[in-house]
């Protein structure tokens, strides 16, 4: 599956769990977390010094903990901070897009 | 409490624990203790060695202990047997509450502040009128409000929290606990509970006749109250009572958490648990106020009390960790600690093995394949990770999960289909390495090693260390931020021996701490700063370790005939080697003990400062009469006055209402279990409503009342086979003595199913199915609840498919919910479906009774 794909899914993932809101359930943020974890493996899974990978990684490692935060929060769950999240995996989706073989 | 503080206990209340039998060194205390005339309750499901050793065996179904617990406390207030000079001068019963306090007896079972869509609460409604009250540094804090909406903790600089002595105010603690508690009626106990009203009253009158200032009461309690959704509520419950009762920092009184393994307290202490750096600093956080260390001091140290301290605390431990890297310019290396963002606790990660979040992971002294919770699910997340490395002394179900599991066994997953590397490293044994153990008394007790481990058996320290060795020159030469703690990382213990094993001894000079100038040991935390110049990996442990050549937990100096009762030679215990926390506490408001007979710490006017049988747990000079002087805004210690024992608090007060600091409400509330086969008789709110959920496929939950599954579950451990069971399982002399697992049936139950003795039975749940002979028992008893009987059944949790003696994983049955404060799993309350007969499998089982 091609990267943009993958980065794709992941957000409809995460605009599913911004949309619903779920209380006590681990389905959707279970797939929103499935999904990421789909693209950090296919970045993890570049050369090292792949500028993609290096630049990328972090980001959505980053995003990855934002997610966790909400399917198993201390507290309250931090909706703002998805939100916030979900806007980087959305930059992430339009940089590999625009990519001309949509592999990043 | 000291464990052998219990004998000098007039009665003794044991609660969520087979304390004989699952605690038997410590249970000798309580022995004793009856052998000089006390009372000795055992309050639980089943009848036990425990029960058969007490003067009172007090049946409950299990789950219901804040119903039996909630009814002494209105047995105790609506009969005013409650030490009122204790309890006026020393806890919180007179404090006024914000007036939007809601209380679930007005809103249908939850308190104000709830918020039904996040399933969690705020806890502005529950503070003390006016001010804004930190937690005790826990891991369990909650943002209150925020600091730019004057929600910081300066208020409680400013004078004491409002109260009302004559207890008249409607929203006085001691009213809104008469109204919280009006239900918990003798009757009302025995329809929840099952336990008979006389038995009851029984148990009631028991532990009030051993209060004042003459006598005392213990509790002693295990995870039979902390496996829970409610867990740390029903220990809550537990402590008002003592608070009520006058039965804290007192001889013989307290409330003793019986740990389950040698050093379960240590590793909360210097903690495996995620969200605490060691000795009960809070762990950062993303999304708290934790962005400098600054402003992570500023948002979590509380303005008043014995916390104050906490950026001495802090920065003397990141000089500990991080050495000539911590410095000032830097926040003394405070940005090289990983920041959290959500629990991470053991549930979350068995879930985030499922997703592919996790790739990895390591296993030090557990067996999570038969001890954690919903079994299947372990399985199934380990099977999805790239690698795992286990470390124990002989085969564990976890190690060879790929090759023997369960799911193995039942076809739904194939060797060659898992792709986890496995890596099983043996480990040596206790005897075999030289540490500490802590224990349940705080005891720091150092052990040597006996005899070489065999092979390439290593402890636990050896391969932590050698890891932090290997990770240190891996990333030795990374330029990334993210690396930078651990090339920051102290990590230069001396090795000693052809096996490089390092020196557990210079690890706890560690902890201990030092003077960075010029590597002095430190005797005592009073002498840690907060600028740079002391170093310690742990401020409770301070004093283990005082002087070079000076190892207090080596110390095995027990008092003489008629001396103290403390035992203050034998090792040490933390703080300050300090037998009973809150030991101001067992005098009065002038100093002098209550009684005699109860006496430990006093006031000593001749030499102006405290004394006594222990070292007290107080400002050694601050006089009894001393008043905080409120106009100069007074902070830390000095905001707290000479009556004022509870000085982990804020106010210095026991905390019979909880304003800040707990997840599900200031006021332990009875609510039925998560999966429960009755409905809730006191509230409409079925179950604590911030408890931790995470359903899923293969972790389904039982509606209640679901007929599909109409029996109580519990599990437990025995006396024969330790924890997970493979330390006594492959061990011929303990495995005969439990041959088999097995199921505990009342009589009542085996005749309406059609259960023999020994015969095979059938247990199920959404989670799973398992197979065992049933011993039908008397041990097991009915329960009568409102106008239906509850049938309970107990299976130990100890049984895996190594070592000379196997049954199925009870845990099997169990699902993924956790405690709102502590995330603990809950294994003594679900419900089951039970059947005679066995379990179709690969191998073609008989389906016969």
């Amino acid at each position: 599956m091609l990267l943009d794909t993958q980065a794709n899914d992941a957000l409809a993932a995460v605009d599913r769990a911004l949309a619903e809101k779920p209380h006590k359930e681990g389905h959707t943020f279970s797939a929103a977390a499935q999904s990421l974890c789909v693209v950090r493996d296919s970045l993890s899974a570049r050369e090292k010094d792949d500028p993609l990978r290096r630049h990328w990684l972090g980001h959505i490692n980053a995003v990855i903990s934002v997610i966790l935060a909400g399917h198993f929060p201390l507290g309250s769950v931090p909706w703002d901070e998805i939100a916030k999240a979900r806007d980087w995996l959305a930059d992430f989706a339009a940089a590999v897009s625009a990519t001309p073989d949509r592999k990043g | 409490m000291a464990l052998w503080d219990l004998e000098n206990a007039d009665c003794i209340v044991v609660m969520g624990s087979n304390m004989a039998e699952n605690h038997p060194v410590g249970f000798r205390f309580v022995v004793e203790a009856q052998r000089r005339g006390a009372t000795v309750i055992h309050v639980d499901p089943r009848f036990t060695r425990t029960s058969a050793l007490a003067n009172i065996h007090a049946p409950i179904r299990s789950g219901t202990d804040i119903a039996f617990l909630g009814g002494i406390i209105h047995h105790i207030l609506e009969n005013d047997l409650w030490f009122r000079d204790f309890v006026l001068a020393y806890t919180n019963i007179a404090n006024i509450i914000e007036n939007g306090y809601q209380d679930p007896e007005e809103t249908g079972g939850v308190f104000s502040g709830f918020n039904a869509d996040t399933g969690s609460y705020k806890q502005d409604t529950w503070q003390y009128k006016g001010k804004i009250v930190p937690s005790s540094i826990s891991e369990h804090r909650v943002p209150t409000r925020d600091k730019a909406k004057g929600g910081d903790f300066e208020a409680m600089t400013e004078g004491p929290p409002p109260t009302d002595p004559t207890l008249q105010n409607p929203n006085c603690v001691y009213q809104i606990m008469r109204r919280h508690y009006a239900r918990y009626t003798p009757e009302m106990v025995e329809r929840v509970t099952g336990c008979s009203r006389d038995t009851f009253l029984a148990v009631a009158n028991a532990l009030t006749r051993n209060a004042g200032r003459e006598r005392t009461g213990a509790f002693c309690y295990a995870v039979g109250w902390t496996h829970h959704t409610v867990g740390v509520q029903i220990i809550r419950a537990a402590a008002i009572i003592q608070g009520l009762l006058g039965n804290i920092g007192r001889p013989g009184g307290g409330i003793l958490a019986l740990r389950g393994h040698a050093s379960i307290q240590g590793s909360t202490d210097i903690p495996t648990l995620y969200n605490m750096l060691p000795t009960y600093l809070p762990q950062p956080n993303v999304f708290n106020e934790h962005g400098t260390l600054q402003s992570y001091l500023d948002s979590e140290t509380p303005t008043t009390g014995w916390w104050a301290n906490m950026p001495k605390y802090v920065v003397s431990l990141l000089k500990a960790w991080y050495g000539e890297s911590a410095r000032r310019d830097n926040e003394w290396g405070y940005q090289f600690i990983p920041k959290l963002t959500g629990d991470a606790s053991q549930l979350p990660m068995t879930l985030s093995m499922l997703d592919g979040v996790m790739k990895g992971q390591f296993i030090l002294g557990q067996n999570p394949v038969v001890g954690a919770v919903n079994s299947d699910l372990v399985e199934r997340g380990m099977a999805k990770l790239d690698w795992l490395v286990v470390r124990d002394f002989a085969m564990t179900e976890t190690a060879n999960f790929w090759q023997k599991g369960r799911l193995v066994q039942r076809g739904e997953l194939r060797p060659d289909d898992i792709g986890t590397e496995v890596f099983f490293l043996p480990s040596s044994l206790a005897g075999e390495k030289e540490g500490t153990v802590t224990n349940t008394s705080r005891l720091v007790q150092w052990h040597d090693a006996v005899l070489e481990p065999p092979g390439d058996s290593r402890s636990d320290l050896w391969f932590i260390y050698h890891l932090g060795k290997r990770l240190k020159q891996l990333y030795a030469d990374s330029s990334e931020p993210r690396d930078a703690g651990i090339q920051a990382l102290t990590w230069t213990y001396p090795e000693r021996g052809k096996r490089a094993e390092p020196d557990a001894e210079a690890v706890l000079r560690e902890i201990n701490g030092y003077t960075v100038a010029d590597r002095k040991q430190i005797p005592s935390y009073l002498q840690l700063k907060d600028d740079g110049s002391t170093a310690c990996g742990g401020w409770m442990y301070c004093g283990v370790y005082p002087a070079d050549g000076r190892n207090l937990a080596r110390s095995r100096i027990p008092d003489a005939t008629g001396g103290p009762g403390s035992h203050a030679g034998w090792a040490f215990s933390w703080p300050s080697n300090r037998r009973t926390l809150y030991n101001r506490a067992s005098a009065d408001l002038d100093g002098k003990p209550w009684s005699e007979r109860k006496k430990m710490v006093w006031w000593d006017e001749a030499a102006g400062s405290w004394t006594g049988n222990d070292v007290p747990d107080f400002v050694a000079s601050k006089r009894p009469d001393y008043r905080p002087d409120w106009p100069t805004h007074p902070h830390g210690m000095d905001a707290l006055g000479g009556d004022d024992p509870f000085i982990m608090e804020a106010d210095g007060k026991c905390q019979l209402f909880v304003p800040s600091g707990l997840k599900d409400g200031p006021l332990p509330t009875h609510y039925e279990p998560v999966e429960s086969p009755v409905r809730n008789a006191m509230y409409d709110q079925q179950f604590n409503p911030a408890a931790k959920l995470w359903t899923r496929p293969g972790n389904e939950l039982h509606a209640p009342e679901d007929p599909r599954f109409p029996y109580v579950f519990t599990t437990y451990r025995l006396t024969e086979l330790h924890c997970g069971g493979v330390i006594s399982r492959v061990t011929p002399h303990t495995a005969e003595l439990q041959p088999e697992a097995f199921v505990e049936i009342s009589p009542e139950l085996a005749r309406e199913l059609g259960i023999r003795h020994l015969g095979w039975t059938v247990l199920s749940t959404l989670r799973g199915d398992i197979e065992a002979r049933a011993m039908v028992t008397e041990r097991m008893r009915p329960f009568r609840i409102g106008d239906r009987t509850v049938h309970q059944v107990g299976m130990p949790w100890v049984f895996g498919w190594e070592g000379y003696t196997s049954g199925d994983i009870a845990n099997v049955l169990l699902a993924i919910t956790g405690d709102a404060n502590t995330s603990i799993h809950s294994t003594k309350a679900v419900t089951c479906a039970l059947r005679p007969g066995r379990l179709a499998g690969p191998g073609g089982a008989t389906h016969a009774a």
